[in-house]
């Protein structure tokens, strides 16, 4: 389980306090926020590239803190890919195993696999350069998994693409991500947290889905939850929801607002605001 | 009430080519301070005159120590100073513009001035003179110095862009994916920022072989080609100091557009399917 507690932080302006969140293991958790709501900063202090102010990253009980980017047991997807132009495909793929020590047979033979798990086996000697865009995250991701971390980060890698090729990439995640979680709930399966601004590829994508909006972190919710319960009214104005209304008194199944008495499900006593659906 | 239509716009006016002669001429002025003089001594040089000094001994061991100095002083300079442009590329720390500063500083302060400080590092009456019995006055290991510090700012500064054109995304990322610092900096920073390292290297060497003012202070002997120029105008006038000269311009000048056809960035390549 990947446990964040009481996270602060501050990079130049921005500032993000009492950050605190549990990923399960094996699930496809995402973070949804708008723009500049500091979901990157969080994925940076989890892979050790950004030190916070205060709070603790752990992974499986362990303390990550004390660790550089380089000994913690996870891969990032970065939103740019950052990939190595002055190497090849099958370079870029084999680079984690490389500087892990892997010889190089072992680690052409990782590259490969990599390729072929997705579909870009015939790329593994052209150099990055010339790739589309569509092909460049997919180096990328395999990039990332070759090193088979426990622990996938992955940060908006599908804003800058088409839409097709954006769909194509997005089965490609949740296939990659099934395929390692197998059957049913397995403790060795990889675990994602992915950070997108993008409500479609959250709602597709994610087991659970919290929201971080306005330097707060919401509690997570299962995706059929997001739109139909939001936790707060201002996810529910972030989520493009109207008609949300604040509540004057509820009770169990009840609530008031002004003259009328609705029933709504799910309402009690600490209810403070409800959403109408059309 | 009916709206007056708005005027139409002027059409743009066609005068674009007196903009650029004007941008000609400006610049042909500076392509003339350049090529003007190089191109003078290259015609007033008779062939024999250049062919004499080819075999001229003392000539071509000037050129020897020249080149043989400025080299050493790169390649010392550039295995000391490259790490150090990436640690100024990369990291922010307390005094790191002070250092900037401190390391543009040769390139301010006058040539023979620095020979002289340079005499109070390594002349006869420094610590090192005391030690080693007369210091590196008169040696090639003084010349080279005296070059490397009057040259090592257009490496480290070369360096340090090239570096700093890497995103620092990149860098991360092969943090992330297991690499120490150690490793992120030859497999990832250092391949990616040769060209400039290159450039840098070049620049050094050039600046190195044409340094005078501190060479010659440090050591009058063994003489550099530019002490050797110098010296003869001074003793034999220009038709004699002129040969040597335009040899050593030719030389530098082959050097250079060598290495810059090597650091030269590739044709880019042809662009992929989307996916």
């Amino acid at each position: 389980m990947l446990e964040l507690r009481d996270l602060g932080l501050t990079a130049g302006a921005f500032s993000l306090s009492g950050i605190s969140l549990d990923v399960r293991p094996g699930e496809y958790f995402v973070l949804l926020g708008p723009t500049g709501s500091g979901k990157t900063l969080l994925l940076e202090v989890i892979c050790g590239l950004l030190q916070p102010r205060t709070g603790q990253v752990r992974w499986q009980g362990r303390d990550l803190m004390c660790l550089p980017p380089e000994a913690r047991p996870l891969a990032v997807l970065f939103q740019d890919l950052a990939l190595f132009d002055h190497l090849t495909v099958g370079e870029n793929i084999a680079f984690g195993p490389r500087v892990r020590g892997l010889g190089r047979a072992a680690r052409d033979a990782r590259a490969r696999a990599m390729a072929a798990r997705l579909g870009i086996e015939t790329l593994l000697g052209r150099r990055v350069e010339g790739l589309s865009g569509g092909e460049r995250q997919r180096v990328a991701l395999a990039r990332a998994l070759a090193v088979e971390p426990a622990l996938l980060l992955v940060d908006e890698p599908l804003s800058a693409l088409d839409g097709v090729t954006r769909d194509h990439l997005r089965e490609e995640l949740k296939r990659l991500h099934a395929e390692s979680r197998g059957a049913g709930p397995d403790p060795e399966a990889l675990t994602v947290v992915h950070v997108t601004h993008d409500r479609e590829e959250a709602l597709y994508l994610a087991d659970r889905i919290s929201v971080l909006l306005g330097g707060r972190l919401f509690p997570p919710v299962p995706p059929a939850d997001l739109f139909r319960r939001p936790v707060d009214p201002a996810v529910a104005r972030f989520l493009g929801l109207r008609n949300v209304f604040a509540v004057d008194e509820a009770s169990p199944g009840t609530v008031r607002l002004g003259p009328l008495t609705l029933p709504c499900e799910g309402a009690d006593a600490s209810t403070r605001s409800v959403w109408i659906r059309p | 009430m009916s709206q007056d239509a708005p005027a139409p716009l002027p059409a743009a006016r066609g005068r674009s080519w007196v903009f650029h002669l004007a941008l000609a001429l400006a610049g042909s002025l500076v392509v003339l301070l350049v090529v003007a003089p190089i191109l003078g001594m290259l015609v007033a040089s008779s062939f024999g005159e250049l062919s004499s000094a080819a075999r001229d001994r003392q000539v071509l061991e000037s050129l020897r120590v020249t080149l043989v100095s400025a080299f050493w002083a790169t390649i010392v300079c550039t295995l000391a100073g490259v790490p150090l442009a990436w640690l100024l590329a990369r990291r922010r720390f307390r005094g790191r513009s002070l250092l900037l500063a401190l390391l543009d500083l040769p390139i301010v302060v006058p040539h023979v001035a620095a020979g002289v400080a340079l005499l109070t590092v390594v002349g006869r009456h420094s610590l090192l003179g005391k030690l080693t019995g007369g210091g590196l006055v008169g040696t090639t290991a003084g010349i080279s110095m005296a070059m490397a510090f009057v040259s090592v700012p257009f490496l480290l500064n070369s360096a340090r862009q090239g570096f700093e054109a890497i995103p620092l995304r990149v860098e991360q990322a092969a943090r992330t994916l297991g690499a120490s610092p150690r490793q992120v900096f030859f497999i990832v920073a250092l391949p990616l920022a040769w060209r400039s390292i290159l450039t840098g290297m070049t620049l050094m060497w050039a600046r190195g072989i044409s340094e005078f003012g501190a060479v010659v202070i440090i050591a009058y002997h063994p003489m550099t080609t530019p002490v050797l120029v110098y010296q003869r105008l001074n003793d034999h006038g220009l038709g004699y100091a002129r040969a040597a000269a335009v040899l050593l311009v030719l030389v530098c000048v082959a050097l250079f557009v060598g290495l810059r056809l090597l650091s030269r960035p590739p044709r880019t390549g042809h662009r992929g399917r989307d996916a």
